[in-house]
Protein backbone atom coordinates (compact mmCIF):
# COMPACT_ATOMS: atom_id res chain seq x y z
CA UNK A 1 0.00 0.00 0.00
CA UNK A 2 1.70 3.44 -1.10
CA UNK A 3 1.45 6.56 1.19
CA UNK A 4 -1.75 7.93 -0.56
CA UNK A 5 -3.89 4.76 -0.61
CA UNK A 6 -3.19 4.41 2.94
CA UNK A 7 -3.88 8.79 3.51
CA UNK A 8 -7.20 7.57 1.51
CA UNK A 9 -8.11 4.86 3.76
CA UNK A 10 -7.38 7.38 6.84
CA UNK A 11 -9.32 9.87 5.29
CA UNK A 12 -12.12 8.12 4.65
CA UNK A 13 -12.28 7.02 8.48
CA UNK A 14 -12.35 10.46 9.52
CA UNK A 15 -8.35 11.39 9.71
CA UNK A 16 -8.53 15.25 8.86
CA UNK A 17 -4.46 15.14 8.84
CA UNK A 18 -4.87 12.38 5.99
CA UNK A 19 -6.93 14.61 4.16
CA UNK A 20 -4.45 17.27 4.67
CA UNK A 21 -2.16 15.70 2.37
CA UNK A 22 -4.34 14.56 -0.35
CA UNK A 23 -5.35 18.23 -0.18
CA UNK A 24 -1.58 19.48 -0.67
CA UNK A 25 -0.85 16.93 -3.18
CA UNK A 26 -3.45 18.79 -6.09
CA UNK A 27 -4.38 21.60 -4.03
CA UNK A 28 -2.20 23.45 -6.53
CA UNK A 29 -3.71 22.23 -9.59
CA UNK A 30 -7.25 22.71 -8.30
CA UNK A 31 -6.95 26.16 -7.23
CA UNK A 32 -5.19 27.17 -10.56
CA UNK A 33 -7.11 26.01 -12.90
CA UNK A 34 -10.03 27.32 -11.27
CA UNK A 35 -8.21 30.60 -10.99
CA UNK A 36 -7.47 30.71 -14.36
CA UNK A 37 -10.93 29.59 -15.91
CA UNK A 38 -13.07 31.93 -13.06
CA UNK A 39 -10.42 34.86 -13.06
CA UNK A 40 -11.40 36.26 -9.58
CA UNK A 41 -9.94 35.20 -6.55
CA UNK A 42 -13.13 34.96 -4.58
CA UNK A 43 -14.48 32.56 -6.50
CA UNK A 44 -11.05 30.68 -7.26
CA UNK A 45 -10.85 29.88 -3.58
CA UNK A 46 -14.67 28.90 -3.54
CA UNK A 47 -14.41 26.58 -6.37
CA UNK A 48 -11.50 24.92 -4.51
CA UNK A 49 -13.12 24.15 -1.27
CA UNK A 50 -15.89 22.82 -3.27
CA UNK A 51 -13.91 20.79 -5.17
CA UNK A 52 -12.32 19.41 -2.16
CA UNK A 53 -15.65 19.08 0.33
CA UNK A 54 -16.70 17.24 -3.30
CA UNK A 55 -13.43 14.63 -2.73
CA UNK A 56 -14.03 14.41 1.07
CA UNK A 57 -17.99 13.42 0.42
CA UNK A 58 -16.75 11.07 -2.75
CA UNK A 59 -13.55 9.47 -1.23
CA UNK A 60 -15.38 6.59 0.08
CA UNK A 61 -16.40 5.90 -3.49
CA UNK A 62 -13.29 6.02 -5.37
CA UNK A 63 -13.06 2.68 -6.10
CA UNK A 64 -8.67 2.67 -7.08
CA UNK A 65 -10.13 2.24 -11.06
CA UNK A 66 -8.98 5.26 -12.09
CA UNK A 67 -6.10 7.02 -10.72
CA UNK A 68 -6.78 9.15 -8.25
CA UNK A 69 -5.34 12.82 -9.18
CA UNK A 70 -7.51 11.77 -12.80
CA UNK A 71 -10.45 11.84 -10.52
CA UNK A 72 -9.63 14.62 -8.36
CA UNK A 73 -8.86 16.90 -11.63
CA UNK A 74 -12.03 15.58 -13.21
CA UNK A 75 -13.57 16.78 -10.15
CA UNK A 76 -12.45 20.17 -10.77
CA UNK A 77 -12.45 20.65 -14.54
CA UNK A 78 -16.32 19.73 -14.23
CA UNK A 79 -17.29 22.14 -11.16
CA UNK A 80 -15.06 25.07 -11.91
CA UNK A 81 -16.51 25.20 -15.86
CA UNK A 82 -20.20 24.63 -14.41
CA UNK A 83 -19.43 27.52 -12.34
CA UNK A 84 -17.90 29.24 -15.05
CA UNK A 85 -21.62 28.83 -17.22
CA UNK A 86 -23.44 30.70 -13.82
CA UNK A 87 -20.83 33.43 -14.05
CA UNK A 88 -22.96 35.66 -15.88
CA UNK A 89 -20.85 38.61 -16.52
CA UNK A 90 -18.35 36.43 -18.99
CA UNK A 91 -20.83 36.07 -21.24
CA UNK A 92 -19.62 39.06 -22.49
CA UNK A 93 -15.72 38.68 -21.69
CA UNK A 94 -14.80 39.19 -25.58
CA UNK A 95 -16.11 43.01 -25.28
CA UNK A 96 -13.99 42.98 -22.40
CA UNK A 97 -10.63 42.25 -23.75
CA UNK A 98 -10.19 44.40 -26.69
CA UNK A 99 -7.26 45.91 -25.29
CA UNK A 100 -4.76 46.35 -28.42
CA UNK A 101 -2.01 46.91 -26.19
CA UNK A 102 -2.21 43.33 -24.43
CA UNK A 103 0.19 41.72 -26.73
CA UNK A 104 2.51 45.04 -26.85
CA UNK A 105 3.07 44.87 -23.05
CA UNK A 106 3.93 41.04 -23.44
CA UNK A 107 6.22 41.18 -26.02
CA UNK A 108 7.83 44.36 -23.98
CA UNK A 109 9.30 42.50 -21.20
CA UNK A 110 11.72 45.24 -19.41
CA UNK A 111 8.82 47.84 -19.21
CA UNK A 112 6.50 45.88 -16.54
CA UNK A 113 7.13 43.65 -13.73
CA UNK A 114 5.95 40.21 -13.21
CA UNK A 115 3.04 40.39 -11.98
CA UNK A 116 1.66 42.74 -14.58
CA UNK A 117 2.98 40.20 -17.03
CA UNK A 118 1.18 37.32 -15.68
CA UNK A 119 -1.97 39.46 -15.82
CA UNK A 120 -1.47 40.30 -19.19
CA UNK A 121 -1.28 36.64 -20.09
CA UNK A 122 -4.16 35.37 -18.37
CA UNK A 123 -6.18 38.52 -20.33
CA UNK A 124 -4.79 36.38 -23.84
CA UNK A 125 -6.62 33.65 -22.66
CA UNK A 126 -9.68 35.21 -22.00
CA UNK A 127 -10.63 35.86 -25.46
CA UNK A 128 -11.28 31.76 -25.66
CA UNK A 129 -14.18 30.10 -25.14
CA UNK A 130 -14.59 27.90 -21.78
CA UNK A 131 -13.75 24.32 -23.54
CA UNK A 132 -11.08 25.80 -25.83
CA UNK A 133 -9.43 27.79 -22.78
CA UNK A 134 -9.23 24.57 -20.58
CA UNK A 135 -7.38 22.99 -22.74
CA UNK A 136 -5.07 25.83 -23.08
CA UNK A 137 -4.88 26.06 -19.13
CA UNK A 138 -4.28 22.10 -19.00
CA UNK A 139 -1.64 21.96 -21.30
CA UNK A 140 0.48 25.04 -20.65
CA UNK A 141 0.07 25.92 -17.09
CA UNK A 142 -0.39 22.44 -15.80
CA UNK A 143 1.68 20.30 -18.34
CA UNK A 144 -0.70 17.52 -19.25
CA UNK A 145 -0.15 15.53 -22.21
CA UNK A 146 -2.84 15.57 -24.67
CA UNK A 147 -4.12 12.01 -23.24
CA UNK A 148 -4.17 13.37 -20.13
CA UNK A 149 -6.42 16.69 -21.02
CA UNK A 150 -8.56 14.43 -22.68
CA UNK A 151 -8.83 12.16 -19.63
CA UNK A 152 -9.30 14.88 -17.37
CA UNK A 153 -12.27 16.57 -19.47
CA UNK A 154 -13.78 13.56 -20.94
CA UNK A 155 -12.92 14.65 -24.13
CA UNK A 156 -11.92 12.73 -27.73
CA UNK A 157 -7.80 13.34 -28.15
CA UNK A 158 -8.83 14.81 -31.87
CA UNK A 159 -11.20 17.03 -29.84
CA UNK A 160 -8.66 18.38 -27.25
CA UNK A 161 -6.24 18.69 -30.31
CA UNK A 162 -8.65 20.74 -32.19
CA UNK A 163 -9.30 23.24 -29.14
CA UNK A 164 -5.67 23.79 -28.69
CA UNK A 165 -5.30 24.33 -32.91
CA UNK A 166 -8.01 27.05 -32.76
CA UNK A 167 -7.06 28.33 -29.76
CA UNK A 168 -3.82 29.20 -30.76
CA UNK A 169 -4.57 29.85 -34.38
CA UNK A 170 -7.07 32.55 -32.49
CA UNK A 171 -4.21 34.11 -30.46
CA UNK A 172 -1.76 34.43 -33.15
CA UNK A 173 -4.61 36.31 -35.22
CA UNK A 174 -5.72 38.96 -32.42
CA UNK A 175 -2.16 38.80 -30.94
CA UNK A 176 0.66 39.10 -33.69
CA UNK A 177 4.08 39.24 -33.29
CA UNK A 178 4.62 43.39 -33.11
CA UNK A 179 7.25 43.18 -35.88
CA UNK A 180 4.55 41.59 -38.20
CA UNK A 181 2.24 44.42 -38.09
CA UNK A 182 5.14 46.69 -38.58
CA UNK A 183 5.95 44.59 -41.87
CA UNK A 184 2.65 44.45 -42.99
CA UNK A 185 2.23 48.46 -43.08
CA UNK B 1 4.20 17.71 -46.97
CA UNK B 2 2.44 20.78 -47.88
CA UNK B 3 3.18 23.69 -46.22
CA UNK B 4 -0.81 23.58 -44.91
CA UNK B 5 -0.38 20.18 -43.25
CA UNK B 6 2.61 21.44 -42.08
CA UNK B 7 1.17 24.35 -39.95
CA UNK B 8 -1.40 21.99 -38.41
CA UNK B 9 1.29 20.01 -37.01
CA UNK B 10 3.33 22.99 -36.17
CA UNK B 11 0.39 24.38 -34.17
CA UNK B 12 -0.48 21.07 -32.24
CA UNK B 13 1.26 17.98 -32.13
CA UNK B 14 4.70 19.25 -33.06
CA UNK B 15 4.46 22.15 -30.57
CA UNK B 16 3.49 19.82 -27.62
CA UNK B 17 6.13 17.26 -28.33
CA UNK B 18 3.22 14.71 -29.62
CA UNK B 19 4.94 13.61 -32.74
CA UNK B 20 7.18 10.25 -32.70
CA UNK B 21 10.51 10.42 -33.83
CA UNK B 22 10.08 9.97 -37.23
CA UNK B 23 7.33 12.80 -38.07
CA UNK B 24 9.29 15.30 -35.66
CA UNK B 25 12.20 14.59 -37.91
CA UNK B 26 10.14 14.97 -41.35
CA UNK B 27 8.72 18.07 -39.54
CA UNK B 28 12.57 19.61 -38.78
CA UNK B 29 13.61 18.82 -42.43
CA UNK B 30 10.61 21.00 -43.85
CA UNK B 31 11.38 23.88 -41.19
CA UNK B 32 14.85 24.03 -42.72
CA UNK B 33 14.11 24.31 -45.96
CA UNK B 34 10.59 26.30 -45.72
CA UNK B 35 11.30 30.49 -44.94
CA UNK B 36 7.43 30.38 -44.34
CA UNK B 37 6.77 27.87 -42.25
CA UNK B 38 10.19 28.65 -40.13
CA UNK B 39 8.64 32.32 -39.11
CA UNK B 40 5.22 30.72 -38.42
CA UNK B 41 6.70 28.57 -35.71
CA UNK B 42 8.45 31.39 -34.66
CA UNK B 43 5.77 33.57 -34.12
CA UNK B 44 3.48 30.68 -32.70
CA UNK B 45 6.69 29.90 -30.42
CA UNK B 46 6.92 33.93 -29.10
CA UNK B 47 3.44 34.77 -28.86
CA UNK B 48 1.86 31.81 -27.49
CA UNK B 49 3.83 28.71 -26.29
CA UNK B 50 7.12 30.73 -24.41
CA UNK B 51 4.69 33.13 -22.71
CA UNK B 52 1.90 30.79 -21.46
CA UNK B 53 4.62 27.82 -20.64
CA UNK B 54 6.59 30.77 -18.39
CA UNK B 55 3.20 31.57 -16.54
CA UNK B 56 4.38 31.59 -12.78
CA UNK B 57 1.20 29.33 -11.16
CA UNK B 58 -0.35 30.79 -8.33
CA UNK B 59 0.48 30.05 -4.63
CA UNK B 60 -2.30 28.63 -3.01
CA UNK B 61 -3.70 30.83 0.14
CA UNK B 62 -3.58 29.07 3.36
CA UNK B 63 -6.95 30.05 3.93
CA UNK B 64 -8.14 27.78 1.70
CA UNK B 65 -7.24 24.70 3.59
CA UNK B 66 -7.94 26.41 6.93
CA UNK B 67 -11.84 26.55 5.51
CA UNK B 68 -11.89 23.22 4.17
CA UNK B 69 -10.90 21.56 7.70
CA UNK B 70 -13.46 23.88 9.45
CA UNK B 71 -16.46 22.34 7.47
CA UNK B 72 -14.80 19.04 7.58
CA UNK B 73 -14.71 18.96 11.72
CA UNK B 74 -17.94 20.67 11.44
CA UNK B 75 -19.58 18.04 9.86
CA UNK B 76 -18.06 15.47 11.64
CA UNK B 77 -19.20 17.14 14.97
CA UNK B 78 -22.71 17.35 13.48
CA UNK B 79 -22.24 12.75 12.83
CA UNK B 80 -21.45 13.20 16.10
CA UNK B 81 -23.93 15.03 17.85
CA UNK B 82 -26.21 12.59 15.60
CA UNK B 83 -24.84 9.31 17.36
CA UNK B 84 -25.42 10.97 20.68
CA UNK B 85 -28.46 12.33 20.36
CA UNK B 86 -29.63 8.53 19.87
CA UNK B 87 -27.54 7.42 22.69
CA UNK B 88 -28.69 10.11 24.99
CA UNK B 89 -32.58 9.42 24.06
CA UNK B 90 -31.65 5.69 24.85
CA UNK B 91 -30.12 6.16 28.31
CA UNK B 92 -33.32 8.99 28.44
CA UNK B 93 -35.51 5.57 28.54
CA UNK B 94 -33.19 3.63 30.95
CA UNK B 95 -35.99 4.38 34.05
CA UNK B 96 -38.54 2.87 31.62
CA UNK B 97 -36.62 0.09 30.16
CA UNK B 98 -35.54 -0.65 33.83
CA UNK B 99 -39.49 -0.55 34.81
CA UNK B 100 -40.16 -2.91 31.61
CA UNK B 101 -37.79 -5.45 32.55
CA UNK B 102 -38.71 -5.82 36.18
CA UNK B 103 -41.94 -6.04 35.17
CA UNK B 104 -41.49 -8.76 33.06
CA UNK B 105 -39.38 -11.05 35.76
CA UNK B 106 -41.90 -10.48 37.96
CA UNK B 107 -45.04 -11.59 35.61
CA UNK B 108 -42.54 -14.49 35.23
CA UNK B 109 -42.11 -15.86 38.67
CA UNK B 110 -46.23 -15.12 39.52
CA UNK B 111 -46.57 -17.31 36.53
CA UNK B 112 -44.52 -19.87 37.21
CA UNK B 113 -45.80 -19.61 41.42
CA UNK B 114 -49.56 -19.39 40.23
CA UNK B 115 -48.68 -22.19 37.67
CA UNK B 116 -47.85 -24.33 40.76
CA UNK B 117 -50.74 -22.81 42.59
CA UNK B 118 -53.25 -23.41 40.24
CA UNK B 119 -52.59 -26.73 39.74
CA UNK B 120 -54.18 -26.88 42.64
CA UNK B 121 -58.01 -25.30 42.98
CA UNK B 122 -58.09 -21.68 43.05
CA UNK B 123 -60.29 -19.12 44.21
CA UNK B 124 -61.79 -16.47 41.45
CA UNK B 125 -62.02 -13.98 43.72
CA UNK B 126 -58.16 -13.34 43.45
CA UNK B 127 -58.26 -12.07 40.00
CA UNK B 128 -59.22 -8.77 41.45
CA UNK B 129 -56.94 -5.56 40.19
CA UNK B 130 -55.37 -3.59 42.27
CA UNK B 131 -53.46 -0.35 40.32
CA UNK B 132 -52.93 1.20 43.51
CA UNK B 133 -48.64 0.85 42.74
CA UNK B 134 -46.69 -1.30 40.83
CA UNK B 135 -45.72 -4.39 43.10
CA UNK B 136 -49.97 -4.98 42.79
CA UNK B 137 -50.21 -3.79 39.25
CA UNK B 138 -47.92 -6.16 38.67
CA UNK B 139 -49.72 -8.77 40.88
CA UNK B 140 -53.06 -8.02 39.32
CA UNK B 141 -51.35 -8.33 35.42
CA UNK B 142 -49.79 -11.68 36.52
CA UNK B 143 -53.01 -13.07 37.78
CA UNK B 144 -54.80 -11.94 34.39
CA UNK B 145 -52.53 -13.67 32.45
CA UNK B 146 -52.70 -16.65 34.79
CA UNK B 147 -56.81 -15.93 34.23
CA UNK B 148 -56.29 -16.13 30.67
CA UNK B 149 -53.66 -19.08 30.32
CA UNK B 150 -56.70 -21.19 32.46
ZN1 LIG C 1 6.28 25.34 -45.38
Amino acid sequence: MNDLDKFIKDAVNGDVRAFEQIYKASASFVYNVAWSMLRNEHDAQEATQEVFMKVYKELKNFRFASSFKTWVYRITVNHVLNVRKSQSRYKNHEVMVEDENVIDHISDHKEQNKEDEQEMIMKMLDILDPQQKMCMVLRHLEGLSYQQVAEVTRMNLNTVRTHLKRSRELLIKKFPRKEVIEHEM
Amino acid sequence: MKCEDMRNLLLTDYLDGELDAERRFQVEVHLKSCYQCKDFFAEVKTQIKNPLDNYEVKKVPDSIWLNIKERIEEQQARAFNISEKINSWLWGWKPALTLALTLIIFVGVFFINNVKISSKAIDKTDTTVYLVDNEEDVAGFGTNIENYFL
